[in-house]
């Protein structure tokens, strides 16, 4: 159950108790069964929607995987053959290694970067709104847009190239076409684009911090870096577990930037495993190697959030 | 209430479902058709509408314009094709045929039936859109790949403007005098058909054999990429972008190389566009003579089209005398109607495009296509730059593409 689902559910109830207030002589059952004609009607068109356009479609990904299913022509059941190649395959190791490699430097990256800047605009500073618009502004402009601009930064003669030469007379490196550098390129332009959604989550949780403990523990002597160490960030770690989580499955899907700025190219060294899957799937039409794929990178994801959320007992706190 | 309810969410339901339903098929509704085309800009839009209105006329239904980028078009297609959402009337470039011939509806039977003159079109580019012998599509245009040239920048570097026939020998020299006046003389590029013909044009390398099978191990196809490479590394040839198919065309048009290589499509869009005198010359000719690629596309009837009568009514009419006619005086296609070729010739308004386009036309070969084109042209995006930029030997690179297509 999620933090909303929480929320909605306590409202219901709230409003459940409120009307049945006057009528307290009610029989009890009566009530019950009132309001469980409200809960089916309220979810069917979420439940619907996640079947039909959620579940159903991860079932037929999952039978097709186990088929040699062309985009134009006939499905043969191959049965795990699929899943055969793809571990026999040097191009998916290097996709899987590469996607491991960005969520490894991207995540930390990201988290740091939020947390900082939504410690940095607390609401001691000036003009914070306007700081936490202009720092959101990337994450709400289209990501293809994005790509296609850092893309020309990045060029040789581009501005990073051009700035560098004017002011050091230093040319910078093919920053996307040279493969040392390719991933590290991307993995600063995905930050750029995606902190801000982390920033304005931790932002909101460090304004819900009580004043009154801050205080206090400042009278007992606290340093800020304390305070913000051993009281504010232990009192938002149910913030920080969302964003952790969150950014870890976004990270594991990341394709628009790599497919926009370099093709997965030079060679494999940005291939991700999203792209290896569109590349199989819609342009070398084997869908069913698609499948397989996306259900490897399906069972990743479902692994690392499932550690995760045994992990969070040692260290969240929901007090 | 609890009967209401359950009625509320059946109908939400039923919603949902009718919004996931209700992707358009083949007909664009009521009696219309629908034609998929690859689409560059708001003035290809409005001549393909001219098009798809000839079209509509002979068919006796709507036919709507559907578009997309050239790169994106065949993703596209490939996802629509074999299903019933397939447009009815589908665009077919000569090189890529050979992967959705399944999805398309071979036409033979219906051109027997019909009073369609088929031999006024050009024999070449019948030919580039048949597969095993079956004609899957009516070709539009035609033409053999083309080096578009600066003129001013040529003048002003002193170097004289290059004549049909000109050798490798006479761009080198070129290209080095325009060096010396700061001036880049090519823009390399990735994108299949334009490398090929480089190649080809160069030293008679080739990836693909004549019956489109691959030969990525001809080493004469890994020395023209070699030599590619030299010209970037000598600074007379702006590196090639994977990523960026356009990068070629932006850096000719913003005068940041002196010229690049092109099909007959594009001397319109490039004549309108320039900011200079544009030139058109054959591709410099190697030790092997003087050569190139043709490459051409049409339209053909998709097979799972339920009126494929009237869709192969409408393909007639958007190949006819007239809409060629039309487009060739537009510039837009060099047209696969021989008689029609007149027409572009008068319009080009390009100085010395008429011997060019005949010296090249006289050297041209069929640019074959294979199943795994697209795959090919994802490869080549991915590992393209590093030989054409001559980071990794071509051989290398070109083997380890091989190996990528199972080749």
């Amino acid at each position: 159950m999620t933090g909303e689902d929480r929320t909605v559910t306590s409202l219901l109830d709230r409003e459940a108790t409120a009307a049945a207030a006057p009528r307290a002589t009610a029989p009890v059952t009566r009530r019950r069964r009132g309001r469980g004609a409200w809960g089916p009607a309220f979810a069917a068109p979420h439940a619907i929607g996640l079947g039909l356009f959620t579940i159903t479609p991860i079932g037929i990904a999952l039978v097709m995987s186990f088929h040699d299913w062309p985009m134009i022509g006939v499905p043969e059941w191959t049965g795990l053959d699929n899943f055969g190649a793809l571990l026999g395959s040097s191009t998916f190791r290097t996709a899987l290694l590469n996607t491991l490699l960005f969520v490894v430097l991207y995540v930390p990256l990201n988290l740091i970067v939020s947390m900082g800047m939504a410690a940095w605009i607390s609401p001691k500073i000036k003009h914070r709104q306007l700081f936490r618009v202009i720092f959101f502004l990337p994450t709400v402009t289209p990501i293809v847009a994005n790509a296609v601009v850092w893309r020309m930064l990045y060029q040789p003669g581009g501005a990073i190239d051009a700035t560098s030469q004017a002011f050091f007379g230093l040319p910078m490196p093919d920053f996307l076409a040279d493969p040392q550098w390719a991933m590290a390129a991307i993995v600063v332009m995905s930050v750029w684009q995606g902190f801000g959604y982390n920033m304005i989550v931790f932002s909101s949780a460090l304004d819900a911090v009580p004043e009154s403990q801050i205080e206090a523990a400042s009278l007992d002597g606290a340093s800020a870096w304390t305070t913000f160490w051993r009281i504010r960030l232990p009192l938002i770690s149910p913030s920080i577990f969302f964003a952790t989580t969150m950014t870890l499955i976004t990270s594991f899907q990341v394709f628009i930037q790599p497919y926009i700025m370099t093709r997965g190219g030079p060679g494999e060294s940005t291939l991700t495993l999203v792209q290896f899957i569109y590349n199989q799937g819609f342009t070398f039409q084997q869908l069913g190697l698609a499948s397989a794929a996306a259900w490897i990178l399906f069972v990743i994801i479902l692994g690392v959030t499932a550690l995760q959320f045994l992990g969070q007992k040692k260290w969240v706190h929901y007090d | 209430m609890r009967a209401r309810f359950t009625a509320a969410a059946v109908l939400a339901a039923g919603g949902l479902v009718l919004t996931g339903c209700s992707s358009g098929s083949g007909d664009a509704g009521g009696d219309g058709m629908v034609w998929s085309m690859w689409i560059g800009s708001t003035e290809d839009q409005a001549a393909w509408n001219e098009v798809a209105q000839a079209g509509a006329e002979a068919a006796g239904v709507d036919v709507s314009l559907q578009g997309s980028p050239f790169a994106d078009y065949w993703t596209k297609l490939s996802t629509q094709l074999g299903t019933t959402g397939a447009p009815c009337i589908v665009s077919m470039q000569s090189l890529r045929i050979n992967q959705f011939v399944d999805g398309l509806l071979p036409l033979d039977d219906l051109i027997t039936s019909s009073d369609l003159d088929i031999d006024a079109f050009d024999e070449g580019a019948l030919e580039a859109l048949a597969v095993d012998g079956e004609q899957y599509a009516l070709p539009y245009d035609t033409g053999p790949l083309v080096l578009y040239y600066n003129r001013d920048a040529f003048d002003e570097a002193g170097v004289a403007q290059p004549e049909p026939g000109w050798t490798v020998d006479d761009f080198e020299a070129a290209a080095e005098a325009l060096a010396e006046n700061d001036q880049v003389a090519f823009a390399t590029t990735i994108e299949d058909i334009f490398l090929e013909a480089s190649a080809l044009a160069y030293n008679g390398g080739r990836v693909l054999d004549e019956a489109g099978g691959f030969t990525l191990d001809d080493p004469a196809f890994a020395e023209a990429v070699e030599w590619l490479a030299g010209l970037v590394e000598d600074g007379l040839a702006a590196k090639a972008n994977g990523p960026d198919a356009t990068a070629d065309d932006n850096a000719f048009m913003n005068g940041g190389v002196a010229s690049m290589v092109g099909g007959p499509w594009q001397l319109l869009d490039l004549k309108a566009k320039a900011g200079f005198e544009l030139g058109v010359v054959t591709l410099p000719a190697g030790d092997e003579g003087q050569q190139t690629f043709s490459a051409g596309s049409g339209f053909g009837v998709s097979a799972s089209c339920s009126d494929p009568e009237a869709a192969f009514a409408a393909v007639t009419a958007m190949t006819s005398a007239e809409v060629l006619g039309t487009l060739a005086a537009d510039g837009r296609a060099f047209p696969a109607r021989a008689e029609q070729q007149a027409i572009w010739y008068e319009n080009a308004g390009v100085e010395g495009v008429d011997a060019a386009m005949d010296s090249a036309l006289q050297s041209a070969v069929p640019l074959p296509g294979s199943a795994k084109g697209d795959q090919f042209a994802q490869l080549l995006s991915q590992y393209g730059p590093q030989m054409v930029n001559g980071e990794r030997p071509a051989g290398e690179v070109l083997a380890e593409i091989a190996g990528q297509l199972g080749e």
